[in-house]
């Protein structure tokens, strides 16, 4: 295994030493037609921590994704977020999600970018209660964050995939959550999109603290940044820095199964 | 140019119709948006069963008719959360048991004459009653405070019904919340522009104001405000002209729309035809 940068071994020293934000206790999931999709699963993530779920199709990647926000339960084993067992847990604004693309297929939806990031504070303003100033200026400081502000009064189904993906992320950051979910995010994004996106990642991680679970088919560009890869397929098959992911063929091999799965250059 | 607000059911009409007029859309715009425009055609029917109901029964008909409706949300709600494949299945079954429910016990009471049926499916703005007022401005109250108070989870779940669960909101809740304030606007509204109309006010002024581009909340703002400039301009016509109400009501809403539908294409071609000359 190649030495980690000093800056890197510090982080990594410190993210294991941090309170876990998400736990997976045991989990296993099967569909309605019986096949197990994940199998005894067991994982943690530490505040501040970026993680990158992969694993090659079907391994499960998006059904723990789902399990881990709540979408899905599964037919064994517990989640916990911040310490609380999932079924108990309220405070989901410590939460972000950003989905694969904007759910809204509707073109001519009627909201701005505005309106719809404004809508991820949502669960932090409560029920019964309407945005204060302070929800307007944490809007105003997302839109900052996911580089849009200048999108703000535009009609949201007229933006660009990329454009709608950083909505997506401004609408996950309004809340200033603890911890980001992103299911591949920069699938059918360009290139040039993309490098923004992984750079705002970075920022976040760094300058931000907030703890990152990234499921991607592609880690490449995102090696340089992350804390820990976890492989799934079914069950936790590598759990560690991306140094020893990358160096060590087996793993790379499961990951890149069905040939959808790059790694980047492995230099 | 004001002598038919002399007169006084005129003017319990006109109160009863705004009223009317400004909770249809509020509650359309979540329907359109959802693709839920149908569900109110679907109420409207199995109104019709409570109203007819209630002529058997000899209990006031607004009150069996908004039991009926509020019912029939919830059964329908139940089977689309149940079975989204055929989310528009569910909808059917309500909607021909409803009329076919409806006509039955119009036999059966024996009390229904065809002028009430007919006010009743067609709307009767005119003879609404001083109680008929209080009770559309009680349920009216209600309805508009729910959506003021849950304005954001509603949007958050028209908006994204994933995204919402995720942060927390109780998305089943709010679809029953809904469904059932559906039920309680169908009600209200069937005493101005009918059973088979009143559909037509929650789901025609929303497609005009998509027309325009705006903002959620501008879009809810302009629905409302074609409601109510269709409610009033018909109401006026159709006592001058000596035209069924509702049926006024609802052709100047479609006009509304066609208009709002010409100045959105006529908006488009010159900017398309702006955007050539700057090339």
């Amino acid at each position: 295994m190649r030495e980690m940068p000093e800056n890197r071994v510090n982080k990594v020293n410190s993210v294991a030493r941090a309170e876990p934000v998400l736990g997976v206790e045991n989990v296993s999931f099967a569909y309605e037609d019986g096949a197990m999709v994940l199998d005894n699963l067991t994982l943690q993530i530490a505040a501040g921590e970026f993680v990158a779920l992969v694993g090659p199709n079907g391994a499960g990647k998006s059904t723990l994704l789902k399990i881990m926000l709540g979408l899905l339960r599964p037919q064994q084993g517990r989640v916990f977020l911040f310490g609380q067992d999932q079924r108990r847990f309220k405070d989901w604004w410590r939460i972000g999600y950003v989905p694969q693309k904007l759910e809204q297929s509707n073109p001519h939806f009627p909201a701005t970018v505005e309106e719809i990031v404004m809508l991820g504070r949502a669960a932090k303003i409560g029920v019964f209660r309407w945005p204060r100033q302070e929800d307007r200026v944490a809007v105003s400081r997302a839109l900052e964050l996911a580089g849009i502000e200048n999108l703000r009064y535009r009609m949201i189904g007229l933006l660009s995939g990329g454009q709608q993906q950083r909505v997506n992320i401004a609408r996950a950051l309004a809340a200033e959550p603890d911890l980001l979910m992103l299911d591949e995010p920069t699938a059918g994004v360009d290139a040039e999109s993309q490098a923004r996106f992984y750079g705002l990642l970075h920022n976040l991680n760094k300058e931000l603290g907030v703890a990152l679970v990234f499921v991607s088919h592609d880690i490449g560009p995102l090696r340089h940044m992350l804390d820990t890869v976890a492989c799934i397929d079914r069950s936790l098959c590598y759990y560690g820095p991306p140094e020893g992911f990358i160096d060590a063929p087996s793993h790379f091999a499961v990951a890149t199964a069905n040939s959808a799965i790059g790694m980047g250059s492995r230099a | 140019m004001f002598d038919w607000l002399q007169l006084e059911f005129m003017q319990r009409g006109l109160a009863a119709g705004l009223l009317v007029a400004a909770i249809c859309p509020v509650i359309g715009l979540f329907l359109v948006l959802r693709r839920l425009s149908l569900i109110g055609d679907g109420l409207g029917h199995i109104a019709f069963a409570g109203v007819a109901a209630g002529f058997y029964t000899h209990i006031y008909p607004l009150v069996t008719a908004l039991g009926f409706t509020v019912m029939g949300a919830l059964g329908i709600e139940w089977m689309r959360s149940r079975q989204k494949a055929y989310g528009d299945l569910a909808l059917a079954i309500f909607f021909y048991s409803g009329i076919a429910g409806g006509v039955i016990l119009s036999k059966l009471s024996g009390s229904f004459s065809g002028a009430q049926l007919f006010g009743y499916l067609f709307g009767q703005i005119s003879t609404v009653s001083a109680t008929d007022v209080w009770l559309i401005l009680g349920l009216g109250i209600v309805v508009v405070a729910i959506v003021a108070l849950l304005y954001k989870e509603l949007f958050a779940l028209t908006f994204d019904e994933a995204t919402a669960r995720v942060s927390g909101i109780r998305v089943g809740a709010l679809n029953v919340l809904l469904a059932v304030m559906a039920a309680v606007t169908v009600s209200v509204g069937m005493r101005i522009v009918g059973l088979l109309m009143v559909a037509a006010l929650m789901i025609v002024p929303v497609a005009a104001a998509l027309q325009l581009g705006r903002g959620f909340k501008a879009t809810l703002f302009w629905s409302v405000l074609f409601s109510m400039v269709s409610l009033v301009t018909g109401f006026a016509t159709s006592y001058y002209l000596d035209l069924p109400p509702g049926g006024t009501i609802v052709m100047l809403a479609v006009g509304l729309f066609l208009l709002t539908s010409i100045f959105r294409t006529a908006v488009a071609a010159l900017a398309r035809s702006g955007a050539r000359r700057s090339v």
